[in-house]
């Protein structure tokens, strides 16, 4: 059975765009044979291919967010999820064994915390993440919708340019986030468009459906914000590169909160403690009375201080 | 740096159940003397600082930059199709709805310190979603002029039909949401329109009301003033509305003719008025005193007179004569 030439991206229907890049154009021959080699296929050079992988313990929502991604990207692949008792060393084999070249590891501590690492697999840079402010696609407020694999423009906050930690991770995320073009999974349109912003030394992620043209857009979803925690040598592990002086672990968070409304209580107990002390107690100021001093005047030229505010007349 | 080597020396003798952040809570005083001994202690306040974490902040620039060197991959922009955006303008329709959503910028060009520690903390913060928003809204408009200089499609026809990110159903719910809402939005708006309405239309009604029992109570007071003698003339009757308007229309002369007509009509009804006013009076109407029959206003003399002219009055059978001619 010969075997059925896929037809090109452009001509879906029998209608080719007739603005497209004439190479996109595929014309047919009339007669074909059928032990002749298919001809290759050279115009997807940038092969990325990204393993998306979860731990267990992962939430309803974090799961969606997964799923997301998935959708988004053409160029991942996915597996089941991982024993968390498995170091994350494991996940290097996993990504050697799937054939990918970047992964997207999301890691989920006591059914609270999510961190996300992104890694460039054999050699390359990885990073941690703390995902916070998630919010998936399918919630109400997203009213946008886009291609599923349609490539994205991604939009990047001029600071990743200035700061060279900044500058690594746009890569890394270019090379994840950005599909490769010509890839047999993509759409040929170019209809939303990512945007990576630094605010607060956290990155904050949107995406965007490109309504029209002239500019409108339509939240497509998921949002997230990572918060850097650390950068390394290699895949997964290896030598410190950067460590993020403003991250606070969600533990250290959760504690300096409990900390802080445990100081209220003492703060309380301390100044009433303080208060019994000061009082003026036995038999030595038994005769001053607390009314003594109730008609006692200050004449207004004699007031210092906070007296003064007794004389002064409010413009109303 | 001494001093921390202290501190540590001292962290190692304590016990081990040290929890709060505050630990180093030792100052017995042998330990203090010892420490004054070494020369460790300076005179004056010294003050009990936390240790820091044992791991400082790594920032290795130099690996950064070469990491970044070796995994960096040099393809054309149509490969990567990214992009280093600022916030676009912001046009003055919007200015105008929402007020200035500019974020001020501090001398670096970042975001201000005080701007950040403003915008609220909640998910959906405008101003934030705002910036956001006009970052991706540079990237579109100059990134798809650009793609279609390299010859592109980019906009997708509407004949298209391809798998979405977001199924169908979906996108049917997440409309219906959006008129659920905008319905419950314009009901509270009319709603509250109405009640508005309510209030004001209230408001007028009282007003009027007011009014028309005032200038009843006004015209009351004038009638009863009047009777009791007070008022000369009946003009308030006519209105001060009425009165004015007739001012101004007419012109000076048929003025006083109309006043005068005024008048006479007046006279006529306050002789009506004595006569029949009040059910006509019958108490005080039939006297038979030395001055009642001594008035002589009732008595006509015109007729009880003797004719002018020399002709007497005819005789019984002419007189007769005439009144059977003129029956």
């Amino acid at each position: 059975m010969a075997k059925r030439k896929r037809p090109s991206k452009g001509s879906v229907g029998g209608q080719t765009p007739k603005d497209a890049d004439e190479s996109n154009v595929v014309v047919l021959d009339a007669v074909r044979y059928s032990d002749e080699p298919i001809a290759k296929k050279t115009k997807w050079i940038n092969k990325q291919r990204v393993l998306v992988l979860a731990t267990r313990g992962i939430t309803y929502r974090e799961r969606h967010f997964m799923n997301n991604l998935k959708q988004l990207l053409p160029h991942c692949k996915s597996e089941p999820k991982m024993e968390s008792k498995d170091s994350t060393l494991v996940v290097n084999e996993i990504c050697e064994v799937k054939n990918c070249n970047k992964c997207i590891f999301l890691e989920n501590r006591k059914r609270k915390d999510l961190y996300m690492w992104l890694s460039n697999v054999p050699n390359g840079p990885s990073v941690k993440f703390l995902v916070e402010n998630l919010h998936t696609m399918q919630e109400m407020r997203m009213t946008g919708n886009c291609l599923k694999g349609s490539r994205p423009l991604l939009s990047f906050d001029p600071m990743f340019d200035k700061l060279i930690h900044y500058s690594l991770l746009k890569e890394l995320l270019v090379q994840i986030f950005g599909v490769p073009n010509h890839h047999p999974k993509s759409q040929p349109f170019y209809d939303h468009v990512l945007t990576f912003n630094i605010l607060e030394n956290k990155i904050w992620f949107r995406n965007y459906q490109i309504v029209e043209e002239d500019g409108s857009l339509a939240e497509i979803g998921p949002r997230f914000v990572l918060n850097p925690i650390k950068i390394f040598d290699s895949s997964f592990g290896g030598r410190v590169l950067y460590s993020n002086p403003h991250y606070v672990s969600p533990n250290r968070h959760r504690r300096e909160l409990r900390n802080d409304v445990s100081d209220k209580y003492k703060d309380r107990i301390s100044s009433k403690k303080n208060k019994e002390l000061r009082e003026p107690k036995g038999t030595a100021y038994g005769d001053v009375d607390q009314y003594d001093d109730v008609f006692n005047t200050i004449a207004p030229e004699e007031a210092k201080g906070k007296a003064k505010n007794v004389f002064h007349r409010n413009k109303s | 740096m001494g001093k921390k080597k202290m501190f540590l020396d001292l962290k190692n003798k304590v016990s081990s159940d040290e929890s709060d952040s505050d630990d180093l809570s030792v100052d017995s005083d042998e330990e203090l003397q010892n420490a004054f001994q070494r020369g460790d202690l300076k005179p004056g306040l010294n003050q009990m600082v936390a240790l820091k974490p044992s791991e400082e902040h790594i920032y290795d620039k130099t690996a950064l930059k070469t990491k970044l060197d070796q995994m960096r991959l040099n393809l054309d922009w149509i490969e990567r199709l990214d992009s280093s955006d600022n916030p676009s303008k912001v046009t003055p329709e919007v200015q105008q709805m929402f007020g200035n959503i500019d974020l001020k910028l501090n001398k670096k060009g970042e975001i201000s310190a005080e701007e950040v520690q403003n915008l609220d903390k909640s998910d959906n913060d405008f101003k934030r979603e705002m910036l956001f928003y006009r970052r991706a809204q540079t990237a579109v408009l100059e990134g798809i002029p650009r793609l279609n200089r390299l010859r592109v499609v980019t906009k997708r026809p509407n004949d298209y039909f391809a798998e979405m990110a977001k199924t169908d159903d979906h996108m049917k719910k997440v409309r219906e949401n959006i008129v659920k809402r905008q319905t419950a939005m314009d009901a509270s708006e009319k709603a509250k329109k109405m009640r508005e309405l309510k209030k004001y239309g209230k408001k007028i009604q009282t007003e009027v009301l007011i009014k028309r029992q005032k200038e009843k109570r006004e015209m009351m007071d004038r009638l009863k003033k009047y009777k009791s003698g007070k008022e000369d003339n009946l003009d308030f009757l006519d209105g001060e509305g009425g009165g004015a308007q007739k001012k101004s229309i007419l012109k000076n002369g048929s003025e006083k003719q109309s006043k005068r007509s005024q008048q006479k009509a007046n006279q006529k009804q306050k002789y009506k008025n004595s006569k029949f006013g009040y059910g006509g009076q019958k108490k005080r109407s039939k006297y038979n005193t030395s001055s009642s029959s001594a008035d002589m206003t009732k008595f006509s003399r015109r007729r009880h007179s003797k004719p002018s002219n020399g002709k007497p009055r005819p005789g019984k059978s002419v007189r007769q004569r005439m009144k059977s001619r003129s029956n």
